[in-house]
């Protein structure tokens, strides 16, 4: 399988690790875990982009769909990446303005909920 | 070097297959790896937008990638069969995303109603 989406509880975070490609064939995977866990009540979310290979903006698409959809319910949603490569894509669409980056899931974890970071 | 043309149905699972061949052909012209990884991109990107609007449009017309590295320049064209007359959201990102990582990127014309969207990067 391209890519691999688990989830797990870390403080008072979901934590989504996600790992593999992300791009125009794969993205909706993610967009149903992602939708699936906001309708179960998991509106505080981190999603760790750390063992992902590949991001397109179908899967920036997903992200900030997740964003949006958390948002309505007074949640967050931050990012794990340290990947130039990865950081790259949310830097080129101006999108690290929108989602909170951190360099490790526990300082994502650690951070207020829904604080916009540099 | 010559030219590698790839065409494929409008699925989403073949962009991958044409990111690949277009990094296996610009390695073998010896691109550097910091722009392999800007043209994997650039061309994943100019995939999908052809095969979504292909998709949208109801055709299912081909796809097409065709790369080329004459003149110390890595160009891959990708042609779109259907393009949207007016673009949703998800194709705005993709030209953004191309055209910051293209060291050039022009759209133009084809026929029979299609468009080229032709990306260069310097060897």
């Amino acid at each position: 399988m391209d890519l691999s989406v688990t989830s797990r509880e870390q403080g008072d975070r979901t934590v989504v690790e996600v790992g593999g490609e992300i791009d125009v064939y794969t993205a909706p995977v993610l967009r149903e875990r992602l939708n699936d866990l906001v309708s179960e009540g998991h509106h505080h979310l981190v999603v760790d982009l750390e063992r992902v290979d590949f991001l397109d903006s179908t899967g920036l698409g997903v992200l900030v769909g997740g964003l949006k959809r958390v948002r309505s319910h007074h949640g967050s949603l931050s990012l794990v990446c340290t990947q130039e490569r990865i950081l790259k894509v949310f830097r080129i669409t101006g999108l690290t303005k929108v989602f909170p980056i951190h360099d490790s899931v526990d300082s994502a974890v650690g951070a207020a909920g829904g604080s916009v970071d540099a | 070097m010559g030219r590698v043309t790839l065409r494929f149905t409008p699925q989403p699972e073949h962009v991958r297959t044409a990111r690949l061949v277009a990094v296996a052909v610009a390695r073998r012209a010896g691109m550097a790896d910091d722009v392999l990884e800007r043209l994997r991109l650039a061309v994943g990107e100019a995939c999908a937008r052809a095969v979504s609007h292909s998709r949208l449009a109801g055709e299912g017309a081909d796809v097409e990638l065709c790369l080329d590295d004459g003149s110390g320049r890595l160009d891959a064209a990708v042609l779109d069969p259907a393009p949207a007359t007016a673009d949703a959201d998800g194709a705005d990102l993709a030209m953004t995303l191309v055209a910051g990582l293209a060291d050039e990127a022009v759209e133009e014309t084809a026929p029979h109603g299609a468009t080229r969207l032709r990306m260069a990067w310097n060897l």
